[in-house]
């Protein structure tokens, strides 16, 4: 209680509202002080809040990427001033063999993304990850127009090599018959050791719907929290793999045993 | 015997179900699969530990007089 009282008076001598005069004069004085000083603290830290949150604010919208796509040539890449930026990496242009899945590979491209022309100029370049398709000539009328038979015939095998190679150098690996999609974050990591590479192998993805679900996989995980992904390592990805195996070999096992009428 | 055989078979659908909702496939079939695969593995998994014991148990009771 005493204590209590004690520092009631000692806040009234302190405080601006009270009079400085006769012999408490120093003491008043040296309230005031300490009454602006803590004043100013007060308005420091206020400051400094408000610029932390600030801060936070203009990093949360940093930090998501526009997921856009681009028809480029092999010496228009890496894109300048972007974000991020991948690539679809394919080993081979289309064969007998492996055209029906490199189409469904295209058309899943093309209705994941959008043009980055697209991308209202607002966005900066800075805020865009960009998946692009290497072809020879992307000024064509039917690059334009989204063509997915001319855009495979055009592809531009030297620049998926090339990526391979570098993302190799950044111990990704590329065992399989692809196609990949191979993405660097920032996009100026390319070709550094050491730097995050982004890769989703479609090599067993050999229906519309897996390759869809890889797709989503890079949209959704990789584009929006490319630190979900480091080292290869993802429960998104074990969970997309495990589905996609009970899916296929589900149905498979099921039709078997409806065909030997058990 | 055929007490621990339900426990066992109980804990694999509880995983399976678990696993089937982590999972979402879009087939029945992928559910049954994993539904009926989590089972196979538990039945499995708790034959070895079972084994293990049995072998664990034997050699203590071998060291008494």
């Amino acid at each position: 209680m005493r204590s209590l009282l004690g520092a009631l008076l000692f806040c009234f001598w302190c405080s601006p509202a009270s009079a400085c005069s006769g012999w408490f004069d120093p003491l008043c004085e040296l309230g005031r002080s300490l009454d602006k000083g803590a004043h100013d603290a007060g308005h420091a830290i206020e400051k400094g809040a408000q610029d932390t949150g600030k801060a936070v604010e203009k990093a949360a919208g940093e930090g998501i990427l526009r997921p856009v796509r681009q028809f480029l040539r092999a010496d228009q890449i890496p894109p300048e001033g972007v974000g991020a930026y991948g690539i679809v990496a394919l080993k081979s242009r289309p064969t007998s063999a492996n055209k029906t899945k490199l189409m469904m590979v295209c058309e899943s491209y093309v209705a994941h993304f959008d043009r980055d022309e697209l991308i209202p100029d607002t966005v900066p370049l800075s805020d865009r990850m960009t998946t692009v398709w290497p072809v020879d000539n992307p000024e064509h009328e039917k690059a334009k127009s989204d063509d997915c038979s001319f855009v495979l015939e055009h592809y531009v095998l030297d620049a998926a090599n090339v990526a391979m190679a570098d993302a190799e150098k950044q111990k990704a690996s590329f065992p399989g018959e692809g196609p990949f999609l191979i993405g660097w974050s920032p996009a100026a990591s390319r070709g550094q050791t050491d730097k995050l590479v982004l890769v989703v192998d479609m090599s067993r993805s050999n229906n519309q719907a897996m390759i869809d679900h890889d797709f989503d996989f890079w949209k959704e995980k990789i584009v929006h929290d490319p630190s979900l992904w480091r080292d290869g390592f993802s429960l998104e990805a074990i969970r997309a793999s495990v589905k996609d195996f009970a899916d296929k070999y589900g149905s498979e096992i099921v039709e078997h045993i409806k065909m030997a009428g058990l | 015997m055929l007490k621990n055989a339900s426990i066992v078979g109980f804990i694999g659908i509880i995983l399976g179900v678990g696993l089937v909702w982590w999972v979402r496939p879009d087939t029945s079939g992928g559910t049954a699969l994993l539904l009926v695969g989590s089972m196979i593995t538990t039945a499995a998994i708790a034959q070895i530990v079972r084994v293990i014991l049995g072998l664990f148990s034997q050699k203590t009771g071998s060291r008494q007089p």
